[in-house]
């Protein structure tokens, strides 16, 4: 197939996009807040230091060349700390790394998780959750030490390198992602009380991946196939609650063409790849990242790159990359504002 | 516009067919030539492929007419509108049969395709073909090549007639099923078509049809056609030349060749979750871009790996330059994830003493004063060589417990079956399967009726295979293997010195380390900023179209016979972003030879 010729006549967006602009170099941020008062930053050092208001702080010395994931949820009271301190030197996809979790925004204790990857913190950072690869469990702890950790293994008898995406509707109703030995991908929900497992929503496709987030009292569920799968891609809305067997799902949009998806949600929008045109003698897609309306279903173009596909949400800021730069998709870059705001309780 | 074209080409015909031809008026008879409105009527309604034909010389036009490829509105030609000078100097434009104009002119103009024209009847087609080779290409070169002088043959235009009479037999067969049993005229022409066309079929055989349809049709894409045809031929001829190779093995599993056949030529999704006995990513690309991808690669991999078992994603694609230049793989061994640790751990043995192998079975043994002994181990049945967990086991059983054997047999826990005679002597090591990878294996060792379990398993696998400071630069894989081996590390920046080093290389492969989330978007979301998944990679073809190229690509999560196609932008994305955590800011991209 040709590429489509309309990418051509789309405007250079990208030219309209704010370019994500730090104080520090921009390689070494792993967590940066909206106002750019909070930074979390790494140090070939093995060091990850916490800057804020004109302060900075260790948080964590580990190895030389530990590299950290740092992640917050919207509550903002915890932070979450994925560090590989043989990023270098064990190169290995199936490898745990250590998690541990300590205050947001400022240096207190910091408490080892346990080994996993993919940490994500629920339900106004009173959970969290990680994956072990090496065992293919879910783990689900509580920050109540009387509370009892949970844990799902996964079935995965297809992709030795899948890594579920997971999340919490209550303390006690989990749902997460898992693939069955034909390839097909689902989503399930877990109770913990019951003790039982419901397929919500299970892939048309064996390959096709589902990419999950929640707005709100709406799962959004992405389905884009994986690899030279040619099938169509689609995103849709679910009722969390009050959705007998979760049967009622709203269409937002659908493609004849594979995109790469990489959902992200935030307020009411979702952003992801969107691929415009393919190129089966090159196995290549031009992608563009949209922004689609949970509300209305209209869906905007905001790149013309032709190859973009990630996305990355920081707190309320989404960013994609491109040649080397990151730029708001959307969120306020207020990293830069440096004035000192006024006091008013004085 | 065909229409248009063929109230043209009725006009011309009317006003001529009454019109008288004296030959004798001619002035010259090779100065004879075709109608320009005529011929451009002619070229606009036969198949391009046969106009390239045309061209090869003045005589090609009255070819492609005597063969029936040039066609006019109605299908075959029956009329020839031409034009010449008379005798008082005036140009006239006349009209004769096909068959009376083809021996009264183009007799005299080209006396040769006469004589060629009676190779190919069909009394003398038998001897005819026996003279001439057709080829079957063994390459994508050598198949454009096999093309260029396909197109350029005379003999082209009348093997092409010979292979349209056989495509035409069931469309003939339709028309004339459809036809009135008192339509005896079209009946009877029908009727002869077949019947040649089936005589043909008769004194051709069935892969010279193949070879020659393909070519015909291809004539005015060659390009495409070499691609096509290795493209669908890939299996068929892995099939044929090498039954037993372990690319079958991988793709085939259980099925029978037959069927597998069947699968990888006409299911393209067949190829998504084929090899589970090789765990790696999955899907895997389709069976079509898995054929194109293997039809450009030049990876030596007569061997099976299993990534998603090795337990170390560098020492997979390491182990895959190893076996391609070295030859420590000589009889690859059936537990796939060995046939990834032990060339690795050779290399290791001869040039670093094992420094970044660092997995080896230890016990204290008494007879030396309780010294701690440690041999290193590949955790896997290796014949004949001491690396071998077998051996290993071995020799700290016959040392600490007298075991008169030299190795003991290693069984997967299924296989284990204590309350048979066989087990209730000798050595077996018996492994958990569902705990056990290349670098790391969870076994019990009975002797006997016996568990012997003086030893432990220790295992640190942590070597850099690029260098990523100044001072130990010189440990990296890279440095080591260049250094040992005299191998060229040519860092590559871009596509143009990608392509002067294939071509002028020719065992030349690419390693590099990329992040997975540019490499395998589609795989790999990322969630968190500057979130890189490390993922080393080898490149070893590319697919080129308008000037922008995609690579044949092997991730360390991808079996050995799964390539992927990626386009370079994908690539030179990943490598960049990887730079950007690099603490000396490398570009991990190398070509090796």
């Amino acid at each position: 197939m040709r590429f489509i010729s309309f990418l051509l006549l789309l405007p250079s967006i990208c030219h309209g996009l704010d370019e994500f602009i730090t104080k520090q170099a921009i390689n070494k941020i792993r967590y940066i807040s909206k106002d750019g008062k909070v930074t979390y930053y790494q140090k070939n050092s093995g060091e990850l230091q916490l800057s804020t208001n004109y302060k900075f702080a260790n948080i964590i010395k580990g190895k030389k060349r530990t590299q950290y994931l740092v992640h917050a949820s919207n509550a903002k009271k915890k932070i979450l700390i994925e560090a590989d301190d043989s990023f270098f030197d064990q190169v290995n996809i199936l490898k745990d790394n250590q998690i541990y979790v300590t205050s947001y925004g400022i240096k207190s204790e910091l408490i080892d998780i346990g080994k996993g990857t993919n940490p994500e913190l629920h339900l106004q950072d009173q959970w969290i959750s990680f994956y072990q690869k090496e065992k293919k469990q879910l783990i689900f702890k509580s920050f109540n030490p009387s509370i009892k950790e949970k844990v799902i293994t996964l079935v995965n008898g297809s992709n030795p390198f899948f890594t579920p995406q997971h999340l919490m509707l209550t303390p006690n109703d989990v749902l997460y992602t898992d693939i069955n030995k034909s390839g097909h991908m689902a989503i399930l929900l877990y109770s913990f009380t019951e003790k039982s497992f419901k397929t919500i929503y299970k892939s048309k496709n064996p390959g096709n991946k589902i990419d999950l987030c929640q707005v709100g009292n709406q799962l959004i569920i992405g389905e884009f196939p994986v690899g030279e799968i040619q099938s169509n891609s689609s995103i849709m809305a679910m009722n969390i609650f009050n959705n007998k067997d979760f049967k009622e799902v709203t269409p937002l949009y659908s493609s004849d063409l594979p995109d790469f998806g990489n959902m992200k949600c935030i307020d009411n929008f979702v952003f992801f790849s969107k691929t415009l045109g393919t190129d089966t003698d090159l196995n290549s897609k031009k992608s563009e990242i949209a922004k689609l309306d949970i509300n209305t279903s209209k869906l905007e173009i905001l790149t013309s790159e032709k190859y973009v596909n990630q996305l990355i949400k920081i707190g309320e800021i989404i960013l994609a990359s491109f040649k080397g730069k990151h730029y708001i998709l959307y969120g306020k870059n207020n990293v830069l504002t440096d004035e000192i705001k006024k006091d008013n309780t004085k | 516009m065909l229409d248009d074209q063929k109230e043209k080409y009725q006009l011309l015909i009317n006003q001529l067919v009454n019109q008288d031809f004296d030959i004798n008026d001619v002035k010259s008879l090779k100065d004879v030539s075709l109608d320009p409105d005529y011929l451009n009527i002619l070229i606009q309604n036969t198949p391009t492929r046969y106009m390239l034909l045309a061209n090869n010389d003045k005589c090609s036009i009255y070819d492609l007419m005597n063969t029936n490829l040039l066609r006019s509105p109605g299908g075959k030609i029956e009329y020839v509108v031409f034009q010449y000078e008379n005798l008082k100097g005036i140009m006239q434009k006349r009209l004769l049969s096909k068959e009376v104009f083809l021996n009264s002119i183009a007799k005299k103009q080209c006396p040769q395709n006469q004589k060629f024209q009676a190779h190919f009847k069909l009394k003398n087609l038998r001897n005819t073909l026996k003279k001439i080779k057709i080829t079957t290409p063994d390459s994508e070169i050598a198949c454009i090549d096999n093309m260029e002088n396909f197109r350029k043959d005379l003999k082209t235009p009348y093997l092409c007639n010979i292979i349209e009479q056989i495509r035409g037999i069931k469309s003939h067969k339709v028309k004339f099923n459809n036809l009135s049993k008192t339509d005896y005229k079209k009946r009877s022409i029908l009727q002869r078509e077949i019947n040649l066309g089936q005589s043909y079929k008769k004194i051709i055989s069935t892969m010279a049809i193949d070879n020659l349809e393909g070519q015909c049709l291809g004539l005015n894409n060659p390009r495409q056609y070499c691609t096509d045809y290795f493209q669908q031929s890939y299996w068929s001829k892995v099939f044929f030349e090498q039954p037993n190779t372990p690319v079958i093995k991988n793709f085939c599993g259980k099925l029978s060749k037959k069927k597998c056949l069947r699968e990888l030529n006409k299911n393209p999704y067949y190829c998504h979750f084929s090899g589970k006995d090789f765990p790696s990513l999955t899907p895997k690309p389709n069976c079509t871009n898995t054929s194109r991808a293997l039809l450009k690669s030049r990876l030596f991999a007569n061997y099976n790996d299993c990534p998603a078992n090795t337990g170390n994603d560098a020492v997979t694609s390491f182990s895959r330059v190893l076996n391609h230049f070295e030859g420590y793989l000589e009889t690859p061994v059936n537990a796939c994830e060995v046939n990834s640790t032990y060339p690795f751990a050779k290399f290791n043995e001869e040039f670093t003493d094992f420094e970044q192998w660092q997995i080896q079975l230890c016990y204290i043994d008494t007879l030396i004063g309780n010294e701690k002994v440690c041999r290193p181990t590949v955790l896997g049945n290796v014949p004949k060589d001491n690396l071998s967990l077998s051996k290993v086991v071995g020799k700290i059983a016959s040392r600490l417990k007298g075991y008169s054997g030299s190795e003991c047999k290693i069984l997967n826990a299924k296989e284990y079956k204590p309350s048979l005679l066989k087990f209730q002597s000798g050595c077996y090591i018996i492994r958990n399967e569902k705990k056990c990878t290349g670098t790391n294996c969870d076994f019990k060792v009975m002797l006997g009726e016996n568990t012997f379990d003086k030893f432990d398993i220790e295992s640190k696998l942590s070597f850099e295979l690029f260098p990523v400071d100044f001072i130990n630069e010189n440990k990296s894989l890279k440095n080591l293997y260049s250094k040992n081996k005299k191998k060229n590390f040519k860092t590559i920046k871009n596509m143009s010195s990608f392509l002067t080093v294939f071509k002028n290389h020719k065992q030349a492969i690419f390693l590099g380390m990329g992040c997975a989330e540019e490499l395998l978007p589609s795989f790999f979301n990322r969630k968190y900023l500057n979130q890189c998944t490390a993922l080393p990679f080898i490149i070893d073809g590319f697919i080129e179209k308008n000037k922008i190229y995609s690579l044949v690509t092997r991730t360390s999560l991808d079996q050995v016979h799964s390539p992927r196609i990626i386009p370079w932008v994908y690539i030179s994305a990943a490598i960049k972003q990887y730079r950007s955590l690099s603490p000396i800011n490398a570009w991990g991209f190398y070509a090796i030879y």
